[in-house]
Formats: structure tokens, C-alpha cells, sequence
């Protein structure tokens, strides 16, 4: 019997080829490597006039590199680079020549043109919304055309279109101690970018806003201000370069710039910038170009026709993208890897921390909370995240805030925060009212949020990224003061236990020492209330601990610290206070002293057992499904189980014990590491969702906007998705009557509303939507269904009748593996299940065995 | 711009508010705007001599935009276009030159414009590199093949080739080049509409989870879509070979910004899923109609360069404002 | 910035040094024995033209090599692309390499300048052709676009007894040869005042864009007396497009270059006239003056001559009897 491991090892590429110090090593290797090969192959390369003449060469595109760098470190792309070169030596030219003008003063207009060609660009894509790429693509045009229009020429006296000012020429064809003026005019163009980059407000917002998104929705960074910024450095530096050149040749050349934005573009990513955004430096770009010059120059000399050249330089792009795509994959692979090797804690080893036993705040009614919800409440269409929910938190407490998937903990968070605005009830800071627009104004007001995903920009140092937005500065404007930057991080940083180096780069550290950097952050802008949301998901132990230490060192400081977790064990210890919510509802506010396990799982569940529970239960017929020993990382931790037709298997757990997973790696869209699957006996190991959907399984999963529909097809378009060949003659001709007949057939079985099959299937309901996706794997008649949370999001009705269709599926002897959060719908529609924690099954119990509290303890690890 | 195929009934909630009325029939009132303004300009523009001459001028623009958008609707994007344009017609013109039929020169040099799109495909899938970045660097790649094969020199179609029916014949009043135009596009229409790979461009490019997660072969669909774009690319070139004469090695430089431009001013955004090969092709029509209207009024070729920028930004931008509305 | 760019820089910033150094030291090439006539086997050529993917420059390159390769020498010719960037990065890689002459076809007579004031200074002559550089140099041999514009405009003229209507079909705007030319034609122009242009448009040098273009134009116009196309792929497309729509009668068509497929053309009957330059007496000329140049010791900065090639219409009147181009 094959083992139905994992088609391709796990990849790992060089960690750290996407880090700055190594690209610079390998371009210097390369760097070497060539001109030690042209200076032996191309006659004249090592030469001291060659030099000096690729040096000018360089100045050029380097020039207009380091502003592309500019604009691709802020995500952005310039592909007019070329067109706004032409303008500024056009116009400089003309002012010069035409019109007399003194260099002193035609410079920096033509400075200034080149400015507002990238204003104008800058402002079509920030302003306009209009995609980088075509907006650069226009301009590239219209610049272009403008910038013809404006040439002048005399064709009988070829003297007059010379620029003979001298002091303009020196520009481009001048040497100082025998270097070329224009390379000490680039080389201080570099310096300048990179003190701009890393000394500067600006240059921190820039990789911020190219670099994580949260991280500048959090802080209160303008990217649209920042965006507009990096375009106009863009237009300046080609304008720059486009004077230079204009000195060099003594004229405007008409047709200079054509084409070299791919060259340009290429120079930055070679040097390190990013399509992604975020990343890039100077001397990186710096490399790049001078890497572009030297292979130009190299083979033009050894005779490579110009036309040849393009074939290289399509090499070279390639590969250095190439490294690009992958290193970045790596580095994320890295990372990855860095936050599966966090196990969760044994229980033997968790104890009471000292912070659960402080005293309960004073409950005189002065000082009033920190921060009180009063009566709030929120409803996304038909359904109620949050009802009339009374919350408050005083300074110096660690409340927690517990309930499962769906209780509407992260609803409240986010109106908390200022994220969402409350349909009803209000919001107060300290006894007063306050209304929360958006989240700066919740910074303002002292709340920050740990958010799960890491708020970090990997490219900066833990010193920078702490202080993000918030960046003391110098008399000199926007330049920042380093030293003090640095001491009002490390102040905090120390408090936190300084985890890393305080120079660290982001990038390097992992996520639980990113997490300090969050909560550092918002230390650092003085916040009074601190909301965590699941912060140990994926910390080890000794990470947890920490973090638990730090807590406490919040307590004393009079922080508000509102804790969020699955895991009832850390409540018990961290916590002095704990609130239950249960479908949007609070049950009830309690001393964590005063409160036990099961009286929390009772009121997290709290509910009667649906009298309505499947009554049928089925022993199951021949085995469909069989897991071995399956695992990934450390999210599988070696599942095995069985699924038999006419059976459904529930699947219980909390979040982030690996449920989403199995069903996803049993459907073939994640690779397996090892483990063997077999179905009705034989080998199973599907490459891909194609093989897992031949066989005849079928797969709803957890978010069905973002993995189970497509936004632009209506309902039947989406129904008849999976079934394409089905639906048509020859297996490629789309017979719309079988399509209509099949779309209608599931409208009508799942009374899906509206029954329109042209229906835009994004206009439905949740509830439709869902029955929607349902609908299209019914249509195949599956041997087997994998059903990730059912009803989540789905109102009452349409929840019933979803369950009426798996439960009618089984009965046709399918099998179906149920995932659920939901514990009273684990228990109403399951035959047999499962409880599943930290990856692996623990515990396994037919329904008639099975409550509420059995399924909650074996999933948190009683 | 207008979603997949409408099976009958209602569509969509939502007003029919003007900007909802824009970002839908927009093109066509902008391509009618525009006739008629030429119109007005020149008695000449709308005659059907004209008429037919714009057929004839865009349909190579046009047989390319098709590839084009079907690999933008399937969530991608392909510079390299213009060098596969220009290989597809060096190859064509070197097998007529060495007596092989025109049949066989047409499908030598589409079949080798496929083989440039499968190897695209096959590093931006397979790689997971950028597409616009990988087809950039073929775009170097390619264009410096042409002229390794072709040693920098022109290569001239022998006269009196039968070849010379392909761009020069004519079928009724009909250019052979139009006739292949308006024969393509009534294929990649019906296939989109009608196929199941139609469709599952759509799927691919309008949510790649979830087409994925549906079953689909989302690699082999992509790797189809580059495909046929570098195929009808390399077809575009052998047949301005064959209207032309000649083969000369920067054949098709520039051209690739001109069926992207032509894609989106029909409305196809570039995100993927969004748009259909029958606006692809009224884009092409579109910037044809407009191109010819500036000839014939005489409008001067620099400011000709400035207008082309100015239409293609403001048909983004009102479509991206109009489908920022819609949301 | 860190240790490791801080070392990165100083490496950077003591090699610029270094090879400033060096190059202050650089020797001047040693002045020849005066009166001995010099062995100009082994010496090197460095020829920069302005593109080589057209025929008839492309030829020039090829006989330079070969002619100079029967004076034993070593000949580099390179495509300029006509970029001047591109031509200015040619040229000094030839100074660099220390040649013996340069050879330059220049595509922009100002831009170019500083870098033939640089191979002067650095004692290579320099020997321009066809296009003249704004700085005092070695040696031109002109067969000037400017002359050819006029000597068009002398053609058309002539043929149309001094009146008539005339379509224009320019170049890639901004290059020097589409400047040179116009500015010839136009002020030949000025002296038939019957004569008239009544449409202008860029057709990119382009055989297939000047077809398109001028079969628009031919919509526009009723009338229309000559073509002017810019260069031969031009006006041999326009003339395409004239047989197409049947209007060939009546209309005159002027290229300017003298390629292969002009002079057939003019045979064929298909186009009527073109200023050419003699095919073989452009690089005859270059490399025969290059190589007196070398025997006789001449350095850069130290001679400065021109050699005016006459340029001459050619027509259906003599057509047989002057010599045609290999290519």
C-alpha cells in the first residue's frame, strides 16, 4: 500500500536572501564576478576613461532608480520615469538656450516641472484611486507628447542647439578629482535618500505604509499624504537626472527615455525594492543600477549588438525577480515555521498566576471606569452580533472577556476600539460619554488594540517600529531625534523585558517578540486601555509567561487590560475578572475567584440540548473515509479517524486546534507532511481540490466570501461551478437547460431566496449564500461532504434548513464531517463525535454520549 | 465592466443610478460620442470605404486584445505581447522564404507565439513570480530572439507569394485580416460564454480560492489563457507580415501598451473577473475609431500621444469610481 | 547606516579613487614619426550608426566592415538604436577601447557632440556621415538629410509643374533624421508656392503604420496631388495603401533613403521617385578617407575636412542607369 505522504518536501529557501546584508553580498559577489569577467573579455573595460564613463553612465539611471525606489518602498510603481527625464531636459534646454536664463535659475524650474509631473501622477493614484500602473502607463504618453511639443530646433546652425554655459555643463561632464560630477551628484542623491529614509518621519511612514497595512490603519500615518510624497521624490529625481543627461549631451535630446523604465524598474528590484512594497534601500538600488551599467557597458564593448543586449537583460530581471518571489516566500516560510514551533503549554505546568489573586477594584463609584460599554448593541442585516451588553473596566483590572465562536467578542471589540460605531447603547471613557469615529480618535482617547495579526513593519528596527507615528523629532523638521527616539523606546522596551535587541530589524524577530513590539507601541502613546484579542494563539510557554509578567506590569501601572482568550486556563490566571457572552448577550460578570470551570462552561453554553436533535442515528455502513496519522507542522499533530456512509461526524474543538486544517488537507488544498487517507479502501492522496472533487468529495468552507464564492457569477453561475463538465455537452459546450435545470433544482431543495438563478450572488443573505455554496457540491451528489461551520453567520431559518439537508444527505448514504464551534449544533445534527485540540483527536463519543460540557472540557483540555 | 453572461430575469438589486448607466453602456455612448464628433469633422468618416478601413486597421490590435483579455480577466496580465507579435512574424516570413506554404508559415509562427504564452504561464504559476514582471522580462527575452534568428536583417516576403492573400486577400468586401478578426473574437465570445473554460476564466480571476477550492484546474486554465494570448499575438504578426512584405525585427515594439490600454478602455480591470472579450474588442475598436479620426482630421501626431493618455486615464477612473459605487 | 554599508561605502569610495588617480595618469596616445606613410593592418575601427535595422544602413555597416577589413583592419559596428544615450555609451566604449578611428552616423547632432569632442580631445578622429555634429571633427561625409528634403521637394515639384496638393508622412517625431529632412523639404517648399501641404501625420518610419495612415488620409482627401513619406518604408506603405483603394493614378510618391525595395518600386511603377544616396559610395568614402587618414599619421583634433556626397533623385527616367543597392 503506497504511502500517501506529501508530494513535495517542504520548501526552504535561503533565509535570509531577502534580508538586506546578504542581497548586498551577493550583488557585490556578482558585482566582482563581472567585472572581473569584462575586463578580461572586453577590451577597454579596465581602462580609467571606461570607468569614468560607466560612472556617468550610472549617474543617469541610478538617478532614476533611487526615485523609482522612493516610490516602490511606498507600494507603488513609476513606469514615467523616462517621459519625465525628457521634460526636464527639454525644458531646461530650452530656458537655457532659447531664452537665456541663467543655469542657476533653469535648474531647479526644471526641478520643479519634473515635481509636478510626479504630483500629478501622485495625485491620480492616491486621489483617484486609478491603479499605479495604468496612471504611469498614461503619463508615460502624455509627458512624452508635452514634452515634444516643446522642442525647438534649428536644423542650419547645429551650433545653436548646443548649450554652451559652462557652469551648466559642468553638471554632467565636469570632473572633480577626476570623478565625474554627475556621480558625486548621485552619489549624494543616495546619501541624501537614505538619511531621508531612515532619519526622517517620512522615510518611517513610507516603508510603514508599503509594508503592513494595520500597522499604518493603527498608527495615525496619512498614506495617501505619503504616497503623494513618494511619487513627487519620483518626478524630482528623474527630473534630475534628465538635467544631468541634458548636460552631458548639451542638449535636449527628443528622444531620450525611451525605454528605460524597464531598466530603471529592474535597477530597484535587483537592489532590493519589493513590487510587494515595504522594502528597498539606497545603497541596495545603488547596487542594482551600477550592476545594470557595468553588464551595458561590459557587452557593448565586447561587441554584444545592442539588440542581443535585450536578451540578457530579460535574464537578469528574471532571475533577480525570481530570488525576489521566492525569498520572499521564504522569509515567510521562516516566520511560519518560527510560530509553529510554539506548543501549547501542558496543562501540569500552568499555575495560578499572582495577578488573579490582586484585590477586585473598589466597586465605590468613584473613579468610574477606565472604559464602560452601557446597553450597546450592533446588527449586521438581519443578524445581532451584540445585544445590550453592559461592560465596564477599571484601570489597573485585567478583565476577561470569554464566549465562543460567534458571542460577539470581536464585534465588541471593534466598536470598543472605534472600528465599528454601535447601533445602540453608548460608550464611555472615564464616567463621560464619548463616541469613537474611528480609531485614531480611540488612540486618542487611550485604547489600543493587540490585534492577532502582528501590526509590525518588517522593515524597521523594534526602536522604530514602537515609536510609529509617534516619532520625536529634531528643530529640523521631520528629521528625527534618534537619540531620543531611542530612549523613549528603550524606556519601554526595558519595562516589557527588552526581548531583542532594541536595533533589531522586525523582520528577524518572531512573533511573540513582535507581539512585545504591539504592546510596546502602545505603551509608548501612553494608552490607558489595552484590549488583547487571543494574544497567546501562538506563543510557547516561556513566551506565554512573559507575557503574563508584562501584564501584570500593566496592572501596576493603572492599565486597563481587557483579555480575550479561548483558553479558560489562562483566565484563571491572568484575570481578576471575567464576562460571558453568549450570542451577542452578557450572561454575567464574575470574580475569577469566585468562578470555576464548569460554571463558566455553563454559562458559555448555557442552553437546553435541542429536543430536535437528529433522532435517527446511524451505525454507519461501509467506510468511506480513513484517516492515518495525518500531519502538518504543528497544526496536525497526527489525526486519525473514520467516516462511514449515512454518518455525520461532528467535529468539536476550539479555535486553532487544527479543524479548518484537517478538513482542508483531507480536501487536498493543503499539502499533507505525512499520513495516509484512503477511501472506500483505497489510496487516497489527492494533489489538489481537482482530485478531492473527482473523487467525490465536496468541501464548504469557513469563510465562504473570501474561499467559497465568486463575487462577479450569480447563483447559478456559483451552483453549477464545481460541475461544469456535468453541466455540459461534450464536456466543454455549456448546455444552459442542464444549467437551469440544475441551478433550479438547488434553488428549490434549499429554498434558496431569492429563487432568481441571474440573481448577483453577492446580493444575497448570509444565510442564502451559504445555501448557495451548499448547493453546488449537492449538485454532484458527493460521496462525501467536509463542512466547515455551517451556519456561521446564517440566521435561525436558514440554519434549520441546512441542517435538514445534511441530515437528508447522510440518509442517502453520504458521508458528511461536520466542523462546528457551535456546540449545541455539533450535538443536533452529529451521529458520532469528535473533539479535536492542540491537533489532534482526544476524545471520541456517539451522540447519545455526548452533552455540552463533556465536548468543552475534552476541547480545552479539562 | 458588465458582469458574466445575464440568464434571464432580474439581475441585480440596485438603482440604475447614471453612474451605475456609465460604468455599464459607457463605452458604447463613448464610442458614439466619438463617431459623431468625427462625424461632424469630416464628411468622410463615416463612409463605409472608412468604415471598413478602421476594420482593417484594428484588427490586429484587436485579434491581439483578445488574448490579452482573456488573461486579464483570468487575474493576470501579458507585456510581452509585442516581441511574440513580432517573433510569430519573423518566423512566418523565414518559412515562406524557405518555400514552405503559407499554411504552414501561419502555423509555425502561432504555434511558436503559444509556446512564448506556456512558458509565461508555467513561471508565473509555477514560480509564483509577479506576471507583470516575468512577462516584462520576456518581453526582452523574446525580442532579442528575433533578432538572433533573424540577424538583424529584414526579411522580405518573395513577390507573388501566395502568402500575400492572408493580409492582402480579401473575402467579399471583407480584408482577410478582418475577416480573421471578427471570426476570432466570435470564437473567444462564444467560448467564453459558452464554454465550461470560459467560464472558468471567470472563476479564476473573479476569486482564485474559491475557484480553486470548486475543483477547477486553476493552473492549467491560466496556463491555457497565456497561452492563447502569446498564440493570437504571434497570429497579429504573421499577418501584418503578410499585408506588409516584410519582416523586420523590431516588429511589434510598443505594441503590448496598446492592447492593454485597448482592454481597459473597454473596462476590463485588471484585477481579473471583471469585463469580456466583447468589450476587449470594442476597446480596440474604440481606440481604432479613434485613431483614425485623428488622421483624418489631421490632428498632429504629438498631440495625438497626449489625447491617447488622457482617454485611457479617464476611462479608469470612471470605472473605478463607478465600481467603487456599486459596492 | 550600519558597519557593513559603512565598509561597503569606503571599498566603493577607495576605488573611485584609485581609478580617478589612475585616470589623471592616463598617457596620451604617442604622436606618429612624422613623414612615414603607417601600416594600417591591425588597427581598430569603432562604427556607431544610427540603426541598424534598416536595410540600407544596415548594408553601410556591412560594407564598412568588409572594406575595412581589405585594409586589414578590424571593424566593430554597432546599433545605436536611435538613441542617443545608446550612441554617446558606443562612442566612449570606442574611446575607451582606444580605436584608431571612429566612424559615427549621429542621430542627434547637438547630443552627440560632446562625445566626439571627447574622442578628438583623446586624439581619435572622428569620421560622421550622413548627419554632422555641432563640434569642429575630423572628417563628414554628408549626403545630408537636410539635402535630401530639399532635393524631394525639387522631385515633386518638378513632376507637378509646381503646383499641387501634398501629403506629408513624418518619422518617429524627435529624431534627428525625421528634423533634418522636413526642415529641407519645408524650406524648399517656401519657394513653390503652388505647391501645398495639405495633411501631416507620424507614421513611426513604419511600412505598415504609413499604409494605415495614409489609407485613412486617403478617405479624408479627395485630392491629393504627391506623398511625401519620410523615409522609403513610409511611402512604399502608402503607396500600398493607394493601390488598394484604387487611387494609385494621379498621385506621386516620394520616399528619401534609396532602399533596395524603392528602386524596385520605381521600376515596378509603384512609387515615383526618391532621393538617394549612392548605396557603395557612403562607405567607400568613410572607410577610403578613414584609412588615408590613418597612413598618413592624421590624429584627432588635428584635420578637419568634409566630403560633400552629392545626393540624387531618382525616377523612372533613371532608374536603369544609376547604380541600384545590394539590399
Amino acid at each position: 500500500m503506497s504511502v500517501a505522504s506529501v508530494s513535495r518536501p517542504p520548501r526552504t529557501f535561503l533565509p535570509g536572501i531577502d534580508g538586506g546584508l546578504a542581497r548586498a553580498r551577493g550583488l557585490a559577489i556578482a558585482l566582482t564576478v563581472l567585472i572581473a569577467a569584462f575586463s578580461a573579455a572586453a577590451p577597454g573595460f579596465a581602462t580609467p576613461y571606461n570607468f569614468n564613463e560607466t560612472l556617468r553612465d550610472l549617474s543617469i539611471l541610478g538617478m532614476l532608480a533611487v526615485g523609482e525606489a522612493f516610490v516602490m518602498i511606498g507600494g507603488g510603481i513609476d513606469l514615467s520615469v523616462g517621459s519625465v527625464l525628457l521634460i526636464a531636459g527639454i525644458v531646461v534646454d530650452d530656458l537655457i538656450r532659447l531664452h537665456g536664463w541663467n543655469a542657476a535659475a533653469a535648474v531647479p524650474a526644471a526641478l520643479a516641472v519634473g515635481g509636478m509631473a510626479g504630483l500629478i501622477n501622485g495625485l491620480a493614484v492616491t486621489r483617484l484611486r486609478i491603479s499605479a500602473f495604468i496612471v504611469t502607463l498614461a503619463s508615460l504618453y502624455v509627458f512624452r507628447g508635452i514634452g515634444l511639443s516643446l522642442y525647438r530646433s534649428d536644423v542650419h546652425d547645429l551650433q545653436a542647439a548646443l548649450i554652451d554655459d559652462d557652469s551648466f555643463l559642468v553638471l554632467g561632464q565636469g570632473n572633480i578629482l577626476g570623478i565625474p560630477i554627475s556621480f558625486v551628484i548621485f552619489g549624494a542623491l543616495v546619501l541624501c535618500g537614505a538619511f531621508v529614509l531612515r532619519r526622517t518621519r517620512f522615510g518611517v511612514h513610507l516603508y510603514a505604509v508599503g509594508g503592513n497595512e494595520l500597522a499604518t490603519r493603527l498608527t495615525r500615518i496619512g498614506v495617501g499624504r505619503v504616497q503623494l510624497s513618494a511619487y513627487v521624490i519620483g518626478g524630482l529625481c528623474s527630473a534630475l537626472a534628465g538635467i544631468v543627461l541634458a548636460s552631458r549631451l548639451q542638449t535636449g535630446a527628443p528622444e531620450a527615455g525611451l525605454g528605460e523604465e524597464f531598466d530603471v524598474i529592474a535597477a530597484a528590484v535587483i537592489g532590493g525594492a519589493s513590487l510587494f512594497g515595504g522594502r528597498g534601500t539606497m545603497f541596495g538600488t545603488f547596487a542594482g543600477a551600477t550592476l545594470i551599467a557595468v553588464l551595458a557597458k561590459g557587452q557593448t564593448l565586447i561587441g554584444v549588438p545592442s539588440n542581443y543586449q535585450s536578451l540578457t537583460r530579460g535574464v537578469v530581471i528574471l532571475i533577480a525577480v525570481a530570488f525576489d518571489a521566492l525569498g520572499h516566500r521564504g522569509a515567510e516560510v521562516v516566520r511560519l515555521r518560527g510560530a509553529r514551533m510554539a506548543q501549547a503549554r501542558p496543562a501540569a505546568e500552568r499555575q495560578p498566576h499572582p495577578a488573579a489573586d490582586a484585590p477586585l477594584p473598589v466597586t465605590d463609584p468613584t473613579p468610574p471606569p477606565a472604559l464602560e460599554a452601557v446597553g450597546i448593541g450592533k446588527s449586521f442585516l438581519e443578524i445581532r452580533a451584540v445585544a445590550d451588553v453592559d461592560f465596564a473596566v477599571y484601570a489597573g483590572e485585567v478583565h476577561a472577556i470569554v464566549g465562543e465562536n460567534g458571542a460577539g467578542k470581536s464585534t465588541l471589540i471593534r466598536m470598543l476600539s472605534g472600528v465599528l460605531q454601535p447601533d445602540a447603547g453608548e460608550i464611555r471613557i472615564d464616567g463621560a460619554r464619548m463616541v469613537i469615529d474611528d480609531v485614531a480618535k480611540g488612540q486618542q482617547l487611550g485604547i489600543a488594540v493587540i490585534h492577532q495579526e502582528r501590526a509590525v513593519v518588517p522593515e524597521l528596527t523594534v526602536a522604530q517600529n514602537i515609536m510609529l507615528g509617534y516619532e520625536p523629532v529634531t528643530r529640523l523638521p521631520g528629521v528625527i531625534d534618534r537619540n531620543s527616539l531611542l530612549r523613549k523606546a528603550e524606556e519601554v522596551w526595558d519595562r516589557l523585558g527588552a526581548p531583542a535587541p532594541i536595533g533589531a530589524v522586525a523582520r528577524s524577530l518572531g512573533p511573540s517578540v513582535q507581539q512585545v513590539i504591539d504592546i510596546a507601541r502602545a505603551l509608548a502613546f501612553q494608552a490607558r486601555i489595552v484590549i488583547m484579542d487571543e494574544p497567546t494563539a501562538t506563543l510557547t510557554h516561556q513566551e506565554t509567561a512573559r507575557l503574563f509578567e508584562i501584564i501584570g506590569g500593566l496592572r501596576q501601572r493603572g492599565v486597563a487590560v481587557i483579555y480575550i482568550s479561548h483558553d479558560l486556563e489562562e483566565i484563571f490566571e491572568v484575570a481578576s475578572r471575567v464576562t460571558v457572552l453568549r450570542d451577542g448577550r452578557r450572561v454575567g460578570t464574575l470574580a475569577v475567584r469566585d468562578v470555576d470551570r464548569q460554571t463558566l462552561i455553563r454559562m458559555m453554553i448555557g442552553r437546553e440540548i435541542d429536543a430536535q436533535a437528529r433522532p435517527f442515528i446511524n451505525e454507519g455502513g461501509r467506510e468511506i473515509l480513513a484517516v492515518r496519522n495525518l500531519r502538518r507542522g504543528v497544526t496536525l499533530q497526527g489525526v486519525d479517524l473514520t467516516v462511514r456512509a449515512g454518518e455525520v461526524v461532528g467535529i468539536a474543538g476550539l479555535v486553532g486546534s487544527g479543524r479548518s486544517e484537517l478538513l482542508r488537507a483531507i480536501f487536498g488544498a493543503d499539502r499533507r507532511e505525512s499520513g495516509e487517507m484512503t477511501l472506500y479502501g483505497k489510496p487516497y492522496a489527492p494533489a489538489s481540490p481537482t482530485d478531492a472533487a473527482q473523487a467525490g468529495i465536496g468541501f464548504i468552507p469557513e469563510d465562504r466570501k473570501r474561499d467559497g464564492l465568486v463575487p462577479g457569477f450569480s447563483t447559478s453561475q456559483n451552483l453549477t461551478l464545481p460541475s461544469l463538465r456535468a453541466v455540459s455537452r461534450w464536456g466543454f459546450w455549456l448546455d444552459r437547460k442542464r444549467e437551469g435545470t440544475l441551478a433550479l433544482t438547488m434553488i428549490g431543495n434549499l429554498r434558496i431566496e431569492p429563487a432568481v438563478p441571474g440573481w448577483l450572488v453577492s446580493h444575497l443573505s448570509g444565510g442564502n449564500q451559504q445555501k448557495v455554496v451548499l448547493g453546488k457540491w449537492l449538485a454532484r451528489s458527493p460521496e462525501l461532504l467536509l463542512v466547515d461551520e455551517p451556519t456561521h453567520g446564517v440566521d435561525v431559518g436558514a440554519r434549520e434548513e441546512i441542517y435538514r439537508v445534511i441530515d437528508e444527505l447522510a440518509r442517502q448514504g453520504a458521508g458528511v464531517l461536520v466542523v462546528s464551534s457551535y456546540l449545541p449544533e455539533v450535538l443536533r445534527i452529529s451521529d458520532r463525535i469528535l473533539v479535536m485540540r492542540d491537533g489532534r483527536i482526544v476524545l471520541e463519543v456517539p451522540r447519545t454520549a455526548a452533552t455540552e460540557e463533556i465536548l468543552l472540557h475534552a476541547a480545552t483540555q479539562g | 465592466m458588465s458582469t458574466v453572461q445575464r440568464p434571464g430575469g432580474r439581475l441585480q438589486r440596485g438603482r440604475l443610478t447614471p453612474l451605475v448607466f456609465l460604468a455599464r453602456y459607457g463605452l458604447y455612448v463613448a464610442l458614439l460620442i466619438q463617431v459623431a464628433a468625427f462625424a461632424a469633422q469630416s464628411p468622410n468618416f463615416l463612409t463605409a470605404a472608412n468604415l471598413l478601413n478602421i476594420l482593417q486597421q484594428t484588427s490586429t490590435i484587436g485579434i491581439m486584445a483578445i488574448g490579452q483579455t482573456l488573461v486579464i480577466l483570468a487575474g493576470g496580465i501579458d507585456v510581452s505581447v509585442g516581441s511574440t507579435l513580432g517573433l510569430g512574424g519573423m518566423i512566418a516570413a523565414m518559412a515562406i522564404r524557405s518555400g514552405a506554404s503559407p499554411a504552414i508559415a501561419l502555423i509555425a509562427g502561432t504555434a511558436a507565439g503559444f509556446a512564448v504564452g506556456v512558458v509565461n504561464g508555467a513561471v508565473i504559476f509555477g514560480l509564483g513570480v509577479d506576471a507583470f514582471i516575468t512577462t516584462l522580462a520576456t518581453l526582452n527575452i523574446g525580442r532579442g530572439l528575433v533578432y538572433v534568428l533573424s540577424n538583424q536583417y529584414n526579411v522580405n516576403v518573395p513577390d507573388g507569394s501566395p502568402f500575400f492573400a492572408l493580409g492582402r486577400g480579401h473575402i467579399g468586401p471583407l480584408p482577410v485580416s478582418v475577416v480573421i478578426f471578427l471570426l476570432l473574437f466570435a470564437l473567444a465570445h462564444v467560448v467564453e460564454r459558452h464554454t465550461a473554460f470560459g467560464r472558468s476564466v471567470h472563476a479564476v480571476g473573479g476569486n482564485r480560492a474559491a475557484a480553486l477550492l470548486s475543483g477547477l484546474r486553476i493552473g492549467r486554465i491560466r496556463l491555457a489563457a497565456y497561452g492563447i494570448s502569446g498564440a493570437c499575438a504571434a497570429l497579429s504578426g504573421v499577418i501584418i507580415v503578410s499585408q506588409v512584405g516584410l519582416a523586420v525585427p523590431y516588429l511589434g515594439s510598443g505594441y503590448e501598451l496598446d492592447t492593454i490600454a485597448a482592454a481597459v478602455v473597454g473596462g476590463v480591470a485588471l484585477t481579473g473577473g471583471v469585463g469580456s472579450v466583447l468589450v476587449g474588442a470594442v476597446g480596440s475598436i474604440f481606440i481604432g475609431v479613434f485613431l483614425n479620426g485623428m488622421a483624418l482630421i489631421d490632428v498632429p501626431s504629438i498631440w495625438q500621444m497626449v489625447a491617447q493618455g488622457v482617454v485611457i486615464i479617464s476611462a479608469v477612473g470612471l470605472y473605478g469610481a463607478a465600481r467603487a459605487r456599486m459596492q | 547606516m550600519n558597519g557593513a554599508e559603512r565598509r561597503m561605502l569606503m571599498k566603493v569610495a577607495l576605488l573611485t579613487g584609485a581609478a580617478a588617480g589612475a585616470q589623471m595618469l592616463w598617457p596620451r596616445r604617442a604622436s606618429a614619426a612624422p613623414g612615414k606613410p603607417i601600416d594600417t593592418k591591425g588597427m581598430k575601427v569603432g562604427v556607431v550608426l544610427e540603426t541598424l535595422s534598416h536595410p540600407l544602413i544596415k548594408y553601410w555597416g556591412d560594407e564598412c566592415a568588409r572594406q575595412g577589413a581589405g585594409f586589414g583592419m578590424l571593424v566593430s559596428v554597432q546599433d545605436g538604436e536611435r538613441n542617443v544615450q545608446k550612441q554617446t555609451s558606443q562612442v566612449e566604449a570606442f574611446i575607451s577601447q582606444r580605436v584608431n578611428f571612429i566612424v559615427l552616423q549621429a542621430t542627434d547632432a547637438a547630443g552627440l557632440s560632446p562625445a566626439v569632442k571627447n574622442a578628438e580631445q583623446n586624439g581619435i578622429p572622428v569620421i560622421t556621415l550622413n548627419q554632422d555634429v555641432a563640434v569642429r571633427h575630423t572628417g563628414f561625409v554628408g549626403m545630408g538629410h537636410y539635402a535630401m528634403g530639399v532635393q524631394v521637394a525639387q522631385g515633386i515639384a518638378e513632376q507637378l509643374d509646381g503646383k499641387g496638393k501634398i501629403v506629408v508622412l513624418e518619422g518617429v517625431q524627435g529624431t534627428g533624421a525625421n528634423i533634418q529632412r522636413m526642415a529641407g523639404f519645408n524650406d524648399e517648399l517656401k519657394k513653390h508656392p503652388g505647391l501645398v501641404v495639405i495633411a501631416n501625420q507620424s507614421a513611426a518610419f513604419d511600412r505598415k503604420k504609413g499604409h494605415d495612415v495614409f489609407q485613412t488620409i486617403l478617405q479624408g482627401q479627395p485630392e491629393i496631388n504627391a506623398v511625401f513619406g519620410v523615409n522609403d518604408e513610409m511611402a512604399l506603405g502608402a503607396a500600398q495603401a493607394a493601390v488598394e483603394a484604387n487611387r494609385r493614378k494621379g498621385i506621386r510618391f516620394w520616399g528619401a533613403d534609396g532602399e533596395l525595395d524603392m528602386f524596385k518600386g520605381i521600376q515596378s511603377g509603384l512609387v515615383d521617385g526618391v532621393s538617394a544616396i549612392a548605396a557603395n559610395a557612403v562607405p567607400d568614402t568613410v572607410m577610403n578617407l578613414g584609412s588615408w587618414l590613418m597612413t598618413a599619421g592624421v590624429e584627432g583634433g588635428k584635420f578637419s575636412g568634409r566630403v560633400e556626397l552629392p545626393p540624387y533623385n531618382v525616377t523612372s527616367t533613371n532608374i536603369n542607369s544609376v547604380p541600384w543597392p545590394a539590399a
